[in-house]
């Protein structure tokens, strides 16, 4: 599903050079739940937004659903984002101005060719996270745990084949991150997804398909 | 997504932004519509110059060297040359003429000793025919009242109020103006200073002027004539016969009208129909001063958005991450910033309302005798000004919105999902 | 601090661009909208070379045949009316001095005044405009005006009375102009040759006087007028004894005219004091409306610079929160906090005036021309500081460099005193 061959990313200032990640190499199978863990600094966060196409790699090339995705144009890049991804970070990223409903079908309003009820798919996607009833409410009336599984709604609601989940617990106690481990395995299990997590916390890890560690822009395990 | 909805919730979220940008945009709406409507308001038609799209003007005849054809004076005109010359013109459908001096007049009022300062006009029957002055009592006077000389005024009604205490009652009563009386023949809502070839407090026939006021010598003297015409070639080509016919008989000095008839929109352009005049450039001056009514708050405005899309960007980060391109996040925050235009240029027209209504004209206009300075309603809501206003609202709007928001789409997302 | 001021704002950057833009242009619209506001005003307060304090104007006029009170009258009867009514206004109890005038033929009236052309000085090759008023001898128009005489050999009083046989045949001048045709010499005597005048006998010489309230305008020569006949409209100026309230004195005139001024078919039509009259002037031929329209646009654009200001510096400090909490952490007050931030401002509004100023200097040759243009007349009369280039541009730049840092002061200060009131634990947990 997600191919990564010989990912080098560069960050240069004037006077120093920092080499975020070097010749990371990965494959993502169809359906799987990948965990990648490492020390702060180590360049997951950077690996998963190149993943994500957030990010340009400086050199090496990334192909998801066997296309070559480091290469498209920024129109391009941007439907497939929208078409195929869906993210969640972990500060939840909620449009505070926009109600519980409205944020959900954000990813709808730049669906290319489009046509169907963006409420309803955004009512289902609500739904399956447990929140319908607060469709109407706002960021600002949700408690943490919330505001992710709106976050995760909002993820999904467009049908992406690949979820990519930036700590989604880095915000939350253990009660809410259970809830949310709990529907992001639901994702994977039930409906086939294929998530990659970024994650900190060992056990939450260890309950995924596969771990990649990283230290220093580099992969230490496959 | 209901757009106007979330702009209602983006105004709601920062108060201070929202009330900040609202007055500043009013600030400049209001700016620019109070001159706005002040210039246009020289162009035009609203009571009683209703019919500005066919009038013109004949202010001066020019006096010419008749062995060198050259033009070397320019005066108005008396009444003699004007009705020998000027009345008979058969293209214009009118023609009227007024007097221009500038002696300042008084009437007494009806009790007490008190003189009221007047603007009069001293004209003929036709003045009412260009001008579509409403008589709220009694009539103009007419072409056998005109002829026979006879002493009788039409006032305004702020007139009628000032000498007599009332407007009804007054028709037939007698005005006392710079120690002669008058007869009132009737009574018309009053005029807009602004309009200040029509405007007059009373109105009397020049037949019963003091003659020494009418005097003159050749065709110099203190009138100038208005005219109502579709044809102002036609115009001045009888003007060039009647000239002919004039020099025929005096070999002194020979007439000329020069660039006569001018039209309204000429003369509000400064055009005075003489060979010495101008050719009515558009002016820069105001053209400057609405310029800089619009860029100072917009680079404001500019600097207000720049900020307020520094708190955006994650927002802008998020709606990129899910598919957004920069084209669609341009066109959204331009379409919100339009309603926030748009809600401070209602207000902005509203202040400006309020302005006229206390007499902001002022400072547009000078004022020595202190008339009173009223924007009429048909220019400051006719449709042409609601357009200017829109128009104005959308230019601050891209100068305001484009480049801020143009920067913020072209941050990477993920320094914008950092923010 | 400055330095560190200095350092804080560069690497702002593009945070502080748009006011920094904004601030540019303000300083060059401010410029071109302020400058004939101090020009004006400084020439509007030049000395006006007469007693203009107490100087009071009456408009009289003559009924004609037809009005109401008319008398027909055998011509010789003319002068006595006349005669009579400039004796009756002269006993007023308040009056000290009065003479009558061409109708609006007075300084400050929106009159345009007469105007010679031509040499001057007899077989000279520069032509020059002249500009001129004429008096009625006889009728005390000098110690009316309050004008003085500087040459020894005529008194005030004397040249105002000396006749003159023929109008157009003498001048009085004005030492300006005796200094510009005649340096050092005594001039009494000598002739004035004009292209339309012909020659004229100097008989006086009187200190220098503004005829144009709102100019600082030239010279202007003064020549005695028989009066052929009666004046029939005409404007009479009265000097009015010191302790007369001017303002009552002239209300109470409408009612006191039946009575102590009108004369066969003389009547007071308006009254009014010089000053009233000036400003009633200035309105007619727009120079008051154009200082108003200037005004408005002056305030307009403060008030902008205000908005602009407060509002970009109050986004700015809320972005430095955590900043201002480790500044006071590590001991500032908040009054240091408000200096820092006021200091920040106010460099950058010099900043910004520095290079509008210089922006500016491309075509401000341009604009002190068409500053010197609005000036009229051929002969410039006092050392005016408006006329000289670098005082008029220091003076005009260092006020619209005060103005705007007055803008900016007070519009960095809100903001800036409420983010210096923040508790620093509060600022520090601030994200």
């Amino acid at each position: 599903m997600i191919k990564l061959t010989d990912i080098n990313k560069t960050y240069r200032t004037k006077t120093i050079e920092t080499h975020a990640l070097e010749n990371v190499s990965l494959h993502v199978a169809p359906g799987e739940f990948l965990s990648i863990m490492g020390p702060s600094g180590c360049g997951k966060s950077t690996l998963m937004n190149i993943m994500g196409l957030l990010d340009t790699p400086t050199s090496g090339t990334v192909e998801i659903e066997g296309k070559l995705v480091s290469e498209m144009k920024d129109r391009m890049m941007a439907r497939f984002r929208n078409e195929t991804l869906g993210f969640i970070f972990q500060s939840f990223h909620l449009i505070p101005t926009l109600s519980v409903l409205d944020n959900v079908t954000l990813p709808l309003l730049y669906r290319h060719g489009f046509h169907g009820s963006k409420k309803e798919l955004a009512r289902e996607a609500l739904e399956k996270v447990g929140l319908a009833h607060r469709m109407h409410h706002y960021p600002t009336q949700l408690s943490g745990g919330q505001a992710q599984r709106v976050a995760i709604a909002r993820a999904i609601v467009g049908n992406p084949k690949i979820i990519l989940a930036d700590e989604p617990c880095g915000n939350l106690d253990s009660t809410m991150s259970t809830e949310i481990m709990n529907i992001l395995h639901d994702l994977n299990r039930t409906e086939g997804r294929t998530i990659v997590m970024v994650t900190h916390n060992e056990a939450q890890a260890r309950e995924t398909d596969r771990v990649v560690h990283f230290f220093d822009g580099r992969q230490v395990t496959i | 997504m209901n757009t106007l909805r979330h702009v209602w919730r983006q105004m709601l979220a920062n108060r201070l932004f929202t009330g900040i940008y609202i007055f500043g945009t009013a600030l400049s709406i209001a700016s620019v519509l109070l001159m706005g409507a002040f210039l246009y308001s020289k162009v035009a038609s609203f009571y009683p110059e209703d019919n500005r799209s066919r009038t013109a003007y004949i202010n001066y005849g020019e006096g010419i060297d008749p062995n060198s054809g050259e033009p070397y004076c320019a005066s108005p005109m008396n009444t003699r040359f004007i009705r020998e010359y000027l009345y008979t013109l058969k293209t214009p459908d009118v023609v009227s003429a007024r007097n221009i001096d500038s002696r300042r007049n008084f009437a007494r009022k009806a009790t007490g000793k008190e003189n009221i300062a007047l603007s009069l006009a001293w004209t003929d029957p036709g003045f009412f025919d260009v001008y579509t002055y409403r008589f709220v009592d009694g009539k103009p006077f007419s072409k056998a009242d005109f002829e026979s000389g006879v002493a009788t005024a039409a006032i305004s009604q702020t007139t009628a109020q000032k000498i007599f205490g009332t407007v009804t009652g007054a028709v037939g009563r007698e005005i006392e103006i710079d120690h002669r009386k008058y007869t009132v023949c009737g009574i018309y809502k009053d005029g807009f200073a602004i309009a200040n070839h029509s405007y007059a407090d009373a109105i009397l026939p020049y037949t019963c002027m003091p003659d020494e006021v009418s005097r003159g010598n050749g065709f110099g003297g203190t009138f100038k004539v208005v005219i109502l015409a579709d044809d102002l070639d036609a115009v001045r080509e009888e003007l060039a016969v009647a000239a002919k016919r004039y020099n025929e008989t005096n070999d002194e000095m020979h007439v000329g009208f020069g660039k006569s008839p001018i039209s309204h929109v000429r003369q509000a352009l400064g055009v005075d129909g003489t060979s010495f005049g101008g050719d009515g450039d558009i002016p820069l001056e105001p053209i400057m001063a609405l310029f800089i009514l619009m860029l100072i708050p917009s680079l404001n405005l500019s600097g207000l958005i720049s900020g307020r899309m520094e708190g955006r960007l994650v927002e802008m980060g998020v709606r990129k991450s899910y598919g957004a391109t920069s084209a669609a996040l341009l066109r959204l925050v331009l379409v919100e910033n339009f309603v926030f235009t748009c809600v401070g240029a209602l207000a902005g027209y509203i202040a400006a309302w309020i302005l006229f209504r206390c007499g902001m004209l002022a400072i547009f206009m000078p004022n020595p005798y202190g008339y009173s300075l009223a924007m009429p309603d048909e220019v400051f809501l006719s449709p042409e000004l609601f357009l200017f206003v829109f128009a104005v609202s959308l230019v601050l709007n891209l100068l305001s919105a484009f480049v801020p928001a143009w920067i913020a789409m072209r941050k990477p997302i993920v320094s914008s999902l950092k923010k | 601090m400055l330095k560190i001021t200095i350092k804080n704002l560069l690497r702002q950057g593009a945070r502080n661009l748009w006011i920094f833009l904004e601030l540019v242009i303000v300083t060059l619209a401010m410029w071109i909208i302020i400058e004939p506001l101090i020009v004006g005003h400084a020439d509007r307060n030049l000395p006006l070379g007469f007693d203009a304090d107490r100087l009071a104007v009456l408009t009289v006029h003559s009924l004609t045949p037809g009005a109401e009170g008319y008398v027909q009258q055998p011509d010789s009867m003319g002068f006595d009316d006349f005669n009579r009514l400039m004796m009756k206004v002269r006993s007023l109890p308040e009056v000290e001095y009065a003479t009558p005038v061409m109708e609006m033929e007075y300084p400050g009236s929106y009159f345009t005044s007469m105007m010679m052309f031509g040499p001057g000085v007899p077989g000279d090759s520069l032509l020059r405009y002249l500009t001129y008023f004429t008096y009625y001898p006889g009728q005390d128009y000098f110690e009316t005006m309050g004008f003085k005489s500087i040459d020894a050999g005529l008194d005030t009083e004397a040249l105002s009375a000396e006749p003159v046989s023929q109008s157009g045949t003498e001048l009085v001048v004005t030492r300006t102009i005796a200094e510009l045709l005649w340096p050092g010499k005594k001039i009494i005597g000598l002739e004035y040759e004009d292209r339309w005048q012909g020659t004229m006998r100097i008989k006086g010489v009187i200190e220098d006087w503004r005829h144009n309230p709102y100019l600082p305008s030239s010279a202007a020569a003064l020549m005695p007028m028989t009066m052929d006949e009666p004046l029939r409209d005409f404007s009479c100026l009265l000097r009015l004894k010191s302790g007369v309230d001017m303002g009552k004195f002239v209300d109470s005139l409408n009612e006191r005219a039946e009575a102590e001024i009108n004369t066969g078919n003389y009547f007071l039509s308006t009254s009014g004091t010089l000053g009233e009259t000036i400003i009633e002037n200035g309105e007619v031929n727009g120079v008051l409306n154009s200082i108003r329209m200037k005004t408005a646009m002056a305030v307009f654009i403060m008030l902008n610079i205000f908005l602009g200001v407060s509002a970009t510096f109050y986004f700015a400090t809320r972005r430095r929160v955590t900043e201002i909490g480790v500044h006071r952490s590590f001991g500032a007050t908040a009054g240091k906090i408000i200096r820092m931030l006021m200091t920040e401002s106010i460099v950058l509004g010099l900043m910004s005036f520095v290079i509008g100023e210089l922006i500016l200097l491309n075509f401000i040759d341009t604009v002190f021309t068409s500053s010197m243009s609005r000036m009229r007349d051929a002969l410039p009369m006092y050392d005016v500081w408006t006329t000289d280039f670098w005082p008029w541009f220091a003076v005009v730049s260092a006020i619209v460099c005060v103005l705007l840092l007055i803008c900016v002061a007070v519009g960095t200060y809100i903001p800036a005193r409420n983010i210096s009131k923040i508790n620093p634990v509060d600022a520090l947990r601030h994200e």
